[in-house]
């Protein structure tokens, strides 16, 4: 059990970043134009230069509070509406083409469509929005009900009042698939929001610093600046998982 | 207890039209029938866990129900389940942890009261979901094939598990089940159903007399 962990969240994880790694410096040595594929080190030297910026400090934080405004926003319909659509089938109904259809409309075309509507720093909100409330709202509404209809039953059957029913029965349930739910589309949302700052030129953001790498060819910039927003999206995920693991206790 | 006049549809399927039945304070009676005649529709008129027409004098009874499925919450630990059933029972909370203490040394699983349902075995799950049927202060119990599905060991050892749960707190027992020999084995009482709330056959059992045993079985035997 112990060593299955260890192999699982530690030695296949550095093997596997190691193989990456050393693609990267096989691929750098023989392309062997900084321009194109920069090398390790040089990537590295413009990640630490970065982070000795001013500018990257607020970039980071303009993206990071786009994306939890436009998250939590997402969220607490997406939930409120899940709820209510449980209790009254013709919401989710009405709802479900309009999820369907939202879902399959390209990124890029409601990036540029917002863009057009939505001023430079407002549209990367409404986008990170329209992309994760739709996922977030079946899955939660899947959740809510597939609750197993027997346990209810038998809830029903010894008289368990309604209160427990929620708090020992639901939202246990619930739980797991929205936790994770909710951990992949936060990093989601995170990559949407890049993407909209590039194309909308948001001001203070991580899309445009990256935009601005590319117009001036500084590659091993652009490449520190992925790997900025690699370790965020991978430190959000981290967060929302700590929190399911101290939350959830029984799936062993 | 007491069904008077009940009626009960699935859209055009009449599964009861106007069925009658008397059942025995503390005793078990069995009810035997074929796939499909209304076995477990009757188990849920009496728990009120689906509508009809007619009348129970049960509406405010407490009631127990053993399914064949152990319908646990997988969340809840083996004392988290028992809790969930007693919580709404106005007892008060060192009340409640001595009830489970003791009739979890009943169903022999005092070791495993804090592990939770996907760590134990099905037949520890059944005993589990025994011990909540059992634990849970009411007068009548409703089973639905509660040993189906084990073996032939595993199934004895329930069955006397069961037997010294209900004589330590007789409550008025139905008992649906396929098994005939389950039925024999423990009912005071068998009746047979058939399609559309017809009882082929009623019989209580006054004594475990060999004749009289193999005499009932071949006349169930006859008629399923
Ligand atoms: N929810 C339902 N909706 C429609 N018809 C139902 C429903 N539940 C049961 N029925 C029908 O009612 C009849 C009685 O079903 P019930 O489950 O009570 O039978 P049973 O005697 O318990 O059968 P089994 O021995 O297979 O468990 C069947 O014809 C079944 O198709
Ligand atoms: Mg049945």
């Amino acid at each position: 059990m112990k060593t299955n962990k260890l192999y699982k969240n530690i030695i296949y994880p550095v093997i596997s970043l190691g193989l990456l790694i050393l693609i990267w410096f096989v691929t750098a040595k023989v392309v062997d134009i900084e321009l194109i594929i920069p090398s390790i080190s040089a990537t590295v030297k413009e990640f630490f230069a970065l982070l000795g910026q001013k500018q990257f400090y607020s970039a980071i934080l303009g993206t990071l509070n786009r994306t939890l405004i436009s998250f939590l926003l997402a969220f607490i319909m997406a939930i409120a509406l899940a709820i209510i659509s449980a209790f009254l089938p013709f919401l989710n109904k009405l709802l479900s083409p309009i999820v369907t259809v939202v879902r399959a409309i390209p990124t890029m075309s409601l990036i540029l469509l917002t863009i057009i509507w939505l001023n430079p720093q407002t549209s990367p909100l409404l986008i990170g929005f329209v992309i994760v409330f739709p996922i977030m709202y079946s899955s939660f509404y899947t959740a809510i009900i597939s609750v197993d209809n027997d346990l209810i039953q038998m809830s029903k059957a010894y008289n368990v009042s309604k209160k427990d029913m929620v708090l020992s029965l639901y939202l246990p349930n619930i739980a797991p698939s929205f936790f994770d739910t909710v951990r992949s589309t936060i990093s989601l949302n995170l990559k949407i929001i890049i993407s909209a700052e590039v194309l909308a030129q948001t001001k203070i953001s991580m899309g445009v610093m990256m935009q601005m790498s590319k117009a001036y060819l500084e590659t091993a910039q652009l490449l520190a600046w992925t790997l900025v927003a690699i370790i965020l999206s991978y430190l959000l995920e981290i967060i929302v998982y700590s929190i399911k693991k101290a939350t959830i206790r029984w799936e062993k | 207890m007491k069904l008077t006049s009940i009626t009960k549809r699935y859209d055009d399927n009449t599964v009861f039209d106007n069925f009658n039945l008397t059942i025995q304070d503390n005793k078990i009676t069995c009810i035997l029938g074929k796939s499909g005649c209304g076995k477990t529709t009757l188990l849920n008129i009496i728990a009120h866990l689906t509508d009809y027409q007619g009348k129970t004098d049960v509406e405010n009874e407490k009631i127990s129900y053993i399914f064949q499925n152990q319908r646990l919450l997988n969340n809840l630990t083996v004392a988290g389940n028992l809790r969930y059933v007693l919580k709404n029972c106005n007892f008060s909370s060192n009340e409640i942890e001595e009830k489970i203490n003791d009739i979890l040394k009943l169903v022999k699983l005092k070791e495993n009261k804090h592990m939770y349902p996907k760590q134990l075995s099905g037949g520890m799950a059944q005993r589990v979901s025994l011990a909540r049927a059992f634990v849970y202060p009411s007068k009548i119990l409703l089973m639905d094939e509660p040993f189906k599905g084990l073996d032939i060991s595993l199934k004895k050892h329930i069955i006397k598990i069961f037997q010294d749960l209900f004589n330590n707190d007789k409550k008025t027992t139905i008992f649906v089940t396929h098994d005939i020999e389950e039925a024999l084995l423990l009912a005071d009482r068998i009746i047979v159903l058939g399609d559309g709330g017809i009882i082929l056959l009623d019989k209580e059992l006054e004594s475990r007399d060999d004749a009289l045993i193999s005499n009932l079985r071949r006349n169930i035997y006859k008629i399923m």
